[in-house]
């Protein structure tokens, strides 16, 4: 923080965001490949910690319940949807029905700090982290990918207001929309 | 903005939750699937509209609707809104 | 009478800074970029500044900072005007332009200020005794009282200043910046916490200027200023400036609201104005601080009277020697500290104390002391002129442009009290002190009571360790502080002549509050509302001690018997857009949008806003009129072929070894013959009975289904069937999920469906043997994955084409193309409601609105006998059985070419008129082109056996009545052969 006055008290500088190239970027991901996988017993070790299938990130939701996120489409393996009636587990396609809104740059957690009530701290919500929480108005899903690198899974019907809602709240940063093809 | 402990996602600020009132009345008559059930006619209509208003400790079922979407079960003081005690409502032997 | 204020060299804390020009009322005057708007118009001998609110009195500057009763003026903002603004809260920047307000033409020459000398006319609560009769005369006379009421104009136009608002969490909270709160600081700091230190103004430690005392060896503010430089580099510190803590909650949940700009935007700037900030604290420490009171005499109110913190504020703060001759009034050494500092910086200072003795502070810095004496009235009624001085000697007038005010202090314990904390009255020093505090929470320093530096700063420091674990550090060493004496002799408040004010924003008086009593009024809480003592934008911050004080007197009662009124956030008034922040109106619910979204608003459809989704209502085609466009779709759908998005329709998979058990509990009718491949259709109700959901189940596999429920109550039934399985069934083997975001869906109806389903089956059988009516299949249609399902709403034959929702656009554009060789077109949700209720479909939330059961409905049939469901007990209630319960029927007109008017009652033909009479309401209401009449859904009592009755339709709000007959509750292809074939 800049001090100024001639020492006898010193103002300090307001919390104003300071914007920048790319300071944040918004970018809607579709087409990722996701599956919803849940059990009967909300304890079920087949979705519990051992549960680490080929190129898919895990994002345990609740006991027995997982969603996963294709992350390598080379080397993913296949999960078929549908009911099995040995493990008792449900498999539900969720490609469409999650869609991926990606929050990068300086200022990211800034911006994810305005809509989320979960502490964001990296000693609270570390690389690696997920969370199903409230932003705003929305049910999201938020990971935490890398440093700076978020990603938001939010209901289909809703990914055109959540982008405008992210985009709102990065306006003091100058945010930038990026569609990704 | 009350923060309710889910033993899912942490402490969570209410608006995250859907309130489902008490948590400790059940309906005077057994589940059964078949034939018919014994009701007490009065019995049914004070569990259908009654409820006890406690000053104090009350127990009560929560919903985490903006999370894991589990039914808590959650203790309350209702005058202090301290929060005494969270479990998910699915723990050993529902009914 | 002009005041002789000036700017002292050298003085203040931007001595020498940057000029900066600024207009009041149109004129222009200059001030110094550091300023407050308050500074600057003191600086340019602006006495009058304001009218008041009741009597439009001239008004000046009262105090220095939230606090401020007097000093509200309107900012002129290009973005927005804001009114009520506190001259002592707003930063001067360059081209600041303010006005005054509740005055014509001016603050300085208002001709409202007849109603002063009125004023016995208007004494508390006026209003309730006047203007009573005639009754008729009310909107005659609030039309008037309006114009004259209240202080400032509320701007007209859009806000379009930028606003935000974030949330943050921390181990410590610290509101306030002063010497308790820096010492919590930086204990707290140090030992590792994360601490977001909070103060209201863009300086911290003010409280410290002018102290003499060293702490830790230092100048008291070069410990201060030292501190915050150790803190603003502690990365575990946040310190938030020009930020008030507005509220706290339950739970460590605290509210604060930061000043980012005070200045408009300059272009390209994207910063916010307001910040609100949203903390979860796991420990709050309260070092407000305290407000120092005013003194109640005659004319009190005069401008150039002001608070004597405030008086030696504006000097040590801001270099601006408030007045020349200058009369203090106190009853404790603080006044002598604030003349002290005044007399040093040259004015001619008098103390008047009403105390026998007290401290040489003053009298040592060269001004006029006199003990046992008082001010008892002022002369000036534009500006001070003179005192009148009572002392052992006598009376008499005393010439001065100041009187500074000394009262005594009030612990600021607003932030305690808003979780419920009652305030203690302390007699011997003569203010409320905080109660029990909560666990988490702590109050220091002057907001407790403590005015002895030593204390204050041990206080804090304490309460920055306090329940934390980490490095704990010593705690600053205190030489040379005054011993405060915060003792007062309170004089009797009831003793004021003339306007003795009390609460200067609301013009109230001793003299009211004595009425107030004497008229009744016990509690203090009557004695505030009655009486609007503390009902003003400054909530009561100078004048609710005094109030209580003078209740007390007028009740002959301690004050600890009176109490004080329930403190609620927030603490200063919030801009509503900061509240707001990013609710925009764009934003502020949310808009679900199918996947064919883009493609409706192409073919040019009226949108409807259906819950929370966004629906093609109908679509227009060329200059057709609306019910042009309905009329003709639902023909289509009945002769031809068309196509409606029903991708909103909530869907739940379903799958274990108990689904059919938990089917055959929460719906009425049985499902234990439920085919693999086929659908059925069922009802839900509540525990009570009544309907509340509705839809199609498939079976897709041995233990696999999927549910469908209504648009509106997808997320509702889903709760509802966790909150069994969790809270009662926990034994039923049954998994459940949402899937309606997954799915895309298409209903394609008509005659002809079947042709064009045929073009796109990929080779799916799709003959009436191969898909029979409410059977499903998984396939692909178009090329796209896709399940299936045979059911119709519009009675027609119908297919719910179902793919997933990222290839919805695709398959919308695929069932367009196969149906161009029958010119097929879309329909929308108002069609299929005139197709629906042809066909005597009830639908959630009009016919099944919350107080009908099955039978009601005409559903009795799907009631199973044979096992038990929700709501099976209730249907046996004695009330769900009594014969004029409120029943579905149809209504036509009796002339078919007339229309049946919106919201009718259903009312006896010989007593049209008698609406407390009606026997029903309509539900439902459409023009049917296939029928070429209105036909209608309605609840009326008894209905199942009033077929053929003679009605009459009246709606006696838009003064429209039309005869009808009661009919069945279906108008078309009752039998369903359509759908079946």
């Amino acid at each position: 923080m800049i001090m100024k006055g001639a020492g006898k008290l010193a103002e300090v500088e307001t919390s104003a965001g300071q914007a920048g190239p790319a300071a944040v970027t918004i970018t809607h991901c579709p087409g990722i490949e996701k599956r919803l996988i849940k059990a009967i017993t909300q304890d079920a070790v087949s979705t519990g910690p051992k549960f680490e299938p080929q190129g898919w990130g895990v994002c345990r939701i609740a006991p027995g319940e997982v969603l996963l996120v294709q992350d390598d489409a080379a080397t993913v393996e296949n999960i078929a949807p549908g009911y099995d009636s040995d493990s008792e587990r449900l498999t539900v396609d969720a490609t469409s029905a999650y869609q991926m809104v990606r929050v990068e740059g300086a200022m990211a957690g800034a911006l994810l700090a305005k809509a989320a009530t979960i502490d964001l701290d990296p000693a609270a919500f570390p690389t690696g982290a997920f969370a199903v929480c409230r932003f705003g108005i929305y049910r999201v899903g938020l990971r935490h990918l890398e440093e700076a690198v978020y990603d938001c899974l939010v209901d289909r019907s809703l990914v055109g207001d959540l982008v405008s809602y992210l985009m709102d709240l990065g306006r003091e940063f100058e945010a930038r929309e990026a569609i990704k093809r | 903005m009350l923060l309710i402990p889910c033993p899912v996602c942490g402490e969570r600020p209410e608006d995250e939750f859907g309130f489902g009132g008490d948590a400790t009345v059940q309906p005077p008559v057994t589940d059964s699937a078949s034939g018919q059930a014994e009701v007490d006619i009065d019995g049914f209509a004070d569990y259908l509209y009654l409820r006890e208003n406690p000053k104090g400790r009350h127990t009560e079922l929560w919903v985490h609707r903006y999370g894991c979407r589990r039914w808590l079960v959650v203790e309350r003081d209702t005058v202090t809104h301290e929060l005494y005690s969270s479990r998910l409502a699915a723990g050993e032997g529902g009914e | 009478m002009t005041g002789s204020a000036r700017r002292i060299e050298g003085a203040g804390l931007h001595p020498g800074a940057d000029e900066v020009r600024f207009q009041f009322d149109g004129r222009a005057y200059r001030g110094q970029a550091g300023d407050s708007l308050a500074s600057a118009l003191i600086a340019n001998n602006v006495r009058v500044v304001a009218r008041s609110f009741k009597y439009h009195r001239p008004r000046g500057i009262t105090g220095i900072g939230p606090e401020e009763a007097t000093g509200l003026l309107a900012i002129e903002r290009a973005t927005g005007d804001e009114p009520n603004t506190r001259a002592t809260t707003v930063e001067l920047y360059e081209g600041l332009s303010a006005r005054g307000q509740n005055a014509w033409p001016s603050v300085n020459f208002d001709l409202s200020a007849w109603l002063n000398l009125a004023s016995p006319l208007f004494p508390v609560g006026f209003y309730y005794k006047t203007f009573m009769a005639p009754a008729g005369a009310w909107m005659f006379y609030e039309h008037l009282i309006r114009r004259v009421a209240g202080l400032g104009t509320v701007p007209e136009a859009v806000d379009t200043e930028h606003y935000t608002s974030t949330h943050a969490h921390t181990d410590v909270l610290i509101a306030g910046g002063g010497a308790a709160g820096l010492s919590a600081a930086l204990a707290a700091g140090r030992s590792g916490a994360r601490v977001i230190l909070v103060d209201e103004n863009p300086w911290l430690g003010l409280g410290l200027l002018g102290e003499d005392a060293r702490i830790d060896g230092e100048r008291a503010s070069d410990w201060a200023a030292n501190a915050i430089a150790a803190l603003s580099v502690m990365d575990n510190v946040r310190i938030l400036t020009r930020t008030t803590v507005a509220g706290r909650y339950e739970h460590g949940f605290v509210i604060l609201c930061e000043k980012v700009r005070e200045a408009p935007a300059g272009r390209d700037d994207p910063s916010p104005r307001w910040r609100l900030w949203k903390v979860r604290a796991g420990r709050v420490v309260l070092a407000t601080g305290a407000i120092e009171r005013p003194l109640v005499f005659a004319n009190n109110d005069r401008p150039g009277v002001m608070t004597a913190s405030a008086a030696a504020g504006y000097l040590l703060r801001h270099g601006v020697l408030p007045g020349s001759r200058i009369v203090v009034a106190t009853e404790n050494d603080s006044g002598h500290a604030a003349g002290a500092h005044l007399a040093q910086a040259g004015a001619q200072v008098t103390v008047l104390d009403r105390r026998d003795t007290g401290t040489a502070i003053a009298a040592e810095a060269g001004a006029t002391v006199e003990w046992s004496s008082g001010v008892l009235d002022i002369k000036g009624a534009r500006g001070v002129r003179a005192a009148r001085a009572a002392t052992p000697k006598g009376e008499r007038w005393l010439d001065c442009d100041l009187v500074a005010m000394a009262g005594g202090w009030s612990p600021a314990l607003h932030l305690y009290a808003h979780t419920g904390g009652k305030p203690v009255w302390d007699e011997a020093r003569g203010m409320f002190v905080p109660g029990v505090s909560e666990d988490g929470v702590i109050c220091v320093g002057a907001s407790n009571g403590s005015f002895d530096l030593a204390d204050v700063l041990r206080q804090g420091h304490e309460a920055g360790l306090a329940g934390g674990s980490g490095a704990t550090s010593p705690a600053p060493n205190v030489e040379g502080a005054r011993s405060e004496k915060a003792s007062a002799a309170f004089a009797n408040l009831s003793d004021a002549g003339g306007k003795a004010f009390v609460d200067l924003q609301g013009d109230v008086t001793v003299a009211d509050l004595s009425l107030a009593v004497r008229e009744g009024y016990r509690s203090i809480e009557h004695v505030k509302r009655y009486t609007t003592l503390g009902m003003g934008t400054d909530q009561g911050k100078l004048g609710n001690v005094n109030g209580v004080r003078a209740i007390a007197e007028a009740r002959g009662e301690d004050v600890s018997a009176i109490g004080t009124t329930r403190f609620r956030p927030p603490y200063v008034p919030l801009p509503m857009g900061a509240v707001a922040a990013h609710q925009s109106p764009d934003l502020r619910h949310p808009m679900r949008r199918t996947a064919a979204h883009d493609l409706h608003e192409e073919a040019g459809c009226v949108w409807l806003h259906a819950g929370a989704w966004l629906r093609p209502q109908f679509y227009r085609q060329g200059t057709e009129t609306d019910l042009e466009a309905v009329n003709r779709e639902v023909m289509a759908v009945r002769e031809n072929v068309s196509i409606v998005d029903v991708s909103t329709l909530g869907k739940i998979e379903m799958a274990g070894p108990d689904c059919i058990e938990f089917l055959n509990r929460i719906y009425t009718n049985g499902w234990s013959t439920l085919k693999i491949g086929m659908g059925r259709y069922g009802i839900m109700l509540r525990e009570d009975g009544m309907v509340f959901d509705d839809g199609v189940t498939m079976r897709l596999a041995e233990d696999h289904y999927v549910m469908s429920t209504t648009s509106g109550g997808a997320g509702a039934v889903y709760e509802w069937m966790t909150r069994l399985l969790e809270t009662r069934w926990s034994d039923l083997r049954v998994v459940l999920t949402p899937v309606t975001e997954q799915w895309f869906a298409a209903a394609l109806a008509g005659p002809k469906a079947r042709d064009v389903l045929a073009r796109v089956c990929d080779g799916l059988d799709v003959s009436n043997e191969g898909l029979p009516f409410m059977a499903g299949r998984v396939g692909t249609i178009a090329g796209i994955p896709a399940r299936i399902f045979r059911i119709s709403f519009s009675g027609e034959l119908s297919y719910e084409i179902n793919v997933p929702a990222d290839r919805g656009a695709e398959l919308w554009q695929a069932l367009l193309e196969a149906g161009a060789p029958e010119n097929m077109e879309p329909y929308g949700l108002e069609s299929m409601g005139v197709l629906r209720l042809e066909k005597g479909h009830f639908v959630i939330g009009r016919e099944a609105e919350g107080r009908t059961n099955p039978d009601d409905i005409g559903l009795g049939r799907m009631v199973s006998s044979k096992k038990w469901f929700i709501g099976k007990e209730a249907l046996g209630l004695p009330e769900m059985t009594v014969p004029n319960r409120r029943q579905l029927v149809g209504v036509v007109p009796v002339d078919p070419s007339q229309r049946i008017p919106y919201s009718a009652h259903l009312v006896l033909p010989d007593r049209p008129d008698e609406i407390g009479g009606a026997q029903g309401w309509i539900a439902s209401l459409a023009y049917s082109p296939t029928l070429g009449h209105d036909i209608a859904l309605a609840l009326l009592e008894g209905g199942h056996d009033r077929i053929g009755e003679a009605l009459i339709a009246s709606a006696p709000i838009a003064g429209k009545k039309t005869p009808v007959t009661v009919v069945a509750p279906h108008f078309y292809d009752h039998e369903g052969s359509r759908q079946i074939g």
